[in-house]
């Protein structure tokens, strides 16, 4: 009968635990159920939303193959509805290129300014700012290149920034920094990259006499 | 009944056993960290592994690429270097990375957009709609169940939804194609004169010293290529076939046992109704004129005469009348589908409508001739193919003999001719270069001089067609060595001259500049000189056929500032040149590209976006690359 009178006092012990952690371990349980569901429920919309975003950026390019008038409108929509995602960098570089081809220099460069002001993927950023360079170029903007492009770590991309560099100094008549520019693009520049343009920007802005060549 | 358990629990039995399943959880899964299941990675991508078996696969695609882009002068040697291995790895590599970054940025593809996508293919279409047995059949195919195929499709998607977003939005500006047209069209005032070198060899000495030094310095310019002589024996089937004799009987009783093999071309007797129909007929008429065809053969089939039948409705005013018949042919004379239908019915069978160029025909095979050919007309054939059978069947007994015994008697080669009744030739030092008569076969020559080969001298099997074995023994090697002086002296004197020649040339060239800087004409300078001053006139970048090269690279290489500027060049002959330019004219800047042009540009532009981009991705990650696995 020992064993018994044992049992009943383990059962005692945690009738009285019950019911003293009982509310709380219930509450507890409830609370971290409600956190995960929570948590799933928001992983699911957040996929629903990069899906829909990837529907609709599919779209824009079937939009864009077969030369569709809706194209720039589908853009512009991904880049507002979906403007969190990567989908919508895509949209607006896309975008870029359509008023490019249309001369709408500002409406490229808004596009180009508006990734690099919103979007997280830094690689994408160098991108449009290389392209945003281009437009500036276009549109006589040079002085305003060099400050945009003062600060910035070039990283892979010295050869596109120095490039364009030369390209503004050469336009601000300072052909001494095109040149010192050019210089850095070309030693910088990976073997698969045509560099024959820039070689000849380069050679186009050789200076002194030279009584020996090669 | 807790008690109970508390009791047994002391027993050793319970010990065991607990320890045993303590055991089996402790070391659950354990050959997963320690790697004991895996191959080695040949690289990894932060925590992504290309697997051996990935490189493997990539590796054979892209020798099946070469192959079928290359046919028969695909070389595998060309495409089994170290740095071919190292590209393929790269891009998978590419690839990883790329994979990795649509998963960071939170790319998503869902079933419901790899659904459409499927639904799509033309390859599950079936009667113009989707077929789900034509996809099942297709995963089956493919090994593949459908989850694996969806994600499969959702990374293709997801490739190329990043790669359209970076390199189909590349762009040129118009900035940048007029400034690349006022360079490209730039044109420069060229004049030069130029200082002939030749002249100057004869008033060279070179010196023993000189030679030995230049010798010294420059010795792996002097290398002889490697050199090998080999054994070998030649055994195909076209010299066995020489070799046979078959006799006049043997040909006549092979005749009259195969007398159906030798007939002369089949020719057949068909009749038509042709309902004419242009070849860009649209769709409407197209089936209108069909669905006639098809009622015409319904009352074919249902026993109306074919002949009364094509009278009615033939359009075809050659044979109508004939009650569609058009008398025997052979193939090669009508147009192919109608042959095609022709030569693919029995006798008496009546064909479906078939489209050709004049539209739809309805066909009734009326006749078939085989005639067997005269035995004088064939027996040289005959004797042809009994030869060739002896000497197929000869073939693979002598061949599958000789490989044997090659590799048995490993490097004794004439117990492996006697064997076979063959002689052992013999082909004296040759290179890589000038093989003689059978080296020149590709694959023979590579397996010479392998390097394995080339240090075993073993007996070595090379099957160099269905046909055609060759066994060889290497029987000397030479390798690659410094050629001695006595056999390079006289190339040495010719360029230790000639680089003088033109050094000194160079020296006039020089100086010839000074006279022009103090004020000199430069067609007086020239006559000082004993040469002549050219006005080359005005030329662009481009004109390399017109200028010489060198010339050219020269002035365009030339300051533009404070001109006339000068400067020296050497022309691709030795001699020297001083170069001027008195004039420069930009290009005129305009957009002159063709559409064609600027696409491929901007496909170019965007490609190397595409590039640029997985380069920087590679910045933030970890990658290991174990090229001493790549094989």
């Amino acid at each position: 009968m020992e064993h018994l009178q044992h049992e009943e006092e383990q059962l005692e012990r945690v009738r009285q635990w019950w019911e003293k952690n009982g509310k709380a371990l219930i509450a507890g349980v409830i609370v971290a159920i409600i956190a995960a569901l929570g948590a799933q429920y928001w992983l699911k919309e957040q996929r629903n939303y990069n899906e829909t975003a990837s529907v609709e950026y599919s779209r824009l390019l079937q939009a864009i193959e077969a030369g569709d008038e809706s194209a720039p409108g589908l853009a512009e929509r991904i880049s507002q509805d979906y403007g969190d995602t990567v989908y919508a960098s895509y949209a607006a570089l896309l975008r870029a290129r359509m008023a490019v081809e249309n001369k709408q220099w500002p409406v490229a460069a808004n596009q180009l300014q508006w990734l690099i002001d919103n979007s997280d993927e830094s690689g994408l950023i160098h991108l449009a700012r290389i392209r945003l360079a281009r437009v500036m170029l276009e549109q006589g903007q040079a002085e305003a290149l060099l400050d945009m492009l003062a600060e910035v770590e070039a990283e892979v991309f010295v050869t596109d920034y120095a490039e364009l560099r030369g390209d503004a100094y050469f336009e601000l008549g300072k052909p001494d920094k095109a040149r010192e520019a050019y210089t850095e693009a070309l030693a910088a520049a990976s073997l698969q990259r045509n560099t024959r343009l820039l070689q000849i920007k380069l050679d186009d802005l050789a200076v002194g006499a030279k009584d020996t060549a090669q | 009944m807790l008690q109970s358990i508390r009791d047994r629990s002391q027993g050793w039995i319970v010990y065991t056993i607990v320890g045993l399943i303590v055991l089996t959880f402790a070391l659950w899964g354990v050959q997963e960290y320690l790697g004991l299941n895996e191959q080695p990675a040949v690289a990894t991508v932060d925590d992504v592994k290309i697997t051996q078996n990935q490189y493997q696969r990539a590796l054979q695609q892209q020798r099946q690429r070469f192959q079928s882009m290359l046919g028969s002068n695909y070389d595998p040697s060309l495409f089994d270097t170290p740095a071919v291995r190292r590209n393929i790895l790269e891009e998978l590599i590419n690839d990883a990375v790329l994979m990795k970054f649509v998963e960071d940025s939170g790319m998503r593809v869902g079933e419901k957009q790899i659904a459409q996508m499927i639904v799509s293919f033309p390859q599950f279409q079936q009667d113009g709609k989707f077929s789900d047995a034509l996809f099942e059949n297709y995963l089956i195919t493919q090994g593949l169940d459908q989850e694996n195929f969806f994600y499969r499709l959702a990374n293709d998607i997801k490739r190329e939804q990043v790669f359209k977003g970076v390199a189909s939005s590349a762009f040129k500006t118009e900035y940048s194609q007029i400034r690349e047209s006022k360079l490209l069209g730039q044109k420069r005032d060229i004049g030069y004169m130029v200082f002939n070198s030749s002249d100057n060899i004869n008033k060279i000495d070179v010196t023993d010293e000189q030679i030995n030094e230049y010798y010294s310095s420059h010795g792996n310019e002097f290398m002889s290529q490697e050199e090998v002589s080999v054994d070998y024996i030649d055994l195909s089937m076209q010299q066995l076939a020489k070799q046979i004799t078959v006799s006049n009987k043997e040909v006549r009783d092979f005749y009259e046992q195969n007398k159906s093999l030798y007939v002369a071309e089949e020719r057949r007797r068909a009749s038509h109704i042709l309902l004419e129909l242009s070849p860009d007929a649209n769709e409407a008429t197209e089936i209108a004129v069909k669905d006639k065809a098809e009622n015409i053969l319904e009352r074919a089939k249902a026993g109306e005469s074919f002949e009364a039948l094509a009278k009615e409705f033939s359009q075809d005013p050659g044979s109508a009348q004939q009650g569609g018949d058009l008398g025997y042919f052979t193939t090669g004379v009508m147009t192919k589908p109608f042959e095609e239908a022709v030569f693919g019915l029995d006798e008496g069978e009546i064909s479906q409508p078939v489209r050709t160029e004049f539209g739809f025909h309805i066909i009734k095979l009326t006749g078939i001739q085989r005639e067997e050919k005269a035995f004088d007309e064939v027996k040289d054939k005959v004797r042809q193919e009994l030869k060739r059978r002896e000497a197929e069947r000869q073939y693979y007994d002598l061949s599958e003999r000789m490989a044997n015994i090659a590799y048995e008697t490993v490097d004794n080669i004439e117990v492996v001719a006697d064997e076979v009744g063959l002689n052992v030739q013999t082909t004296g030092l040759f290179t890589r270069n000038d093989p003689p008569g059978i080296m020149a076969d590709k694959k023979l020559r590579e397996t010479v001089f392998n390097r394995d080969v080339l240090e075993n001298r073993h007996n070595e099997v090379v099957e160099l067609g269905p046909e055609h074995t060759v066994v060889f023994r290497v029987t000397q090697y030479n390798p690659a060595r410094v050629k001695p002086l006595s056999a390079v002296r006289d190339q040495i004197v010719k360029t230790i001259k000639r680089n003088r020649a033109t050094e000194m040339s160079r020296q006039d060239a020089q100086a010839a500049i000074v006279s022009i800087r103090e004020g000199k004409s430069p067609s007086s300078v020239a006559k000082d000189y004993d040469t002549k001053w050219i006005d080359k006139g005005l030329h662009t970048r481009m004109d390399a056929g017109k200028v010489d090269r060198n010339l050219l690279q020269a002035a365009f290489t030339l300051a533009k500032t404070d001109l006339p500027t000068y400067s020296v060049t050497t022309l691709s002959n030795g001699d020297s040149a001083v170069v001027s330019v008195t004039e420069v004219i930009d290009g005129e800047g305009s957009l002159i590209k063709s559409d064609e042009q600027l696409t491929r540009e901007q496909q170019q532009a965007g490609a190397l976006a595409f590039q640029m981009l997985i380069e920087h991705l590679k910045l933030d990650m970890d990658i290991v690359r174990n090229n001493e696995l790549l094989q």
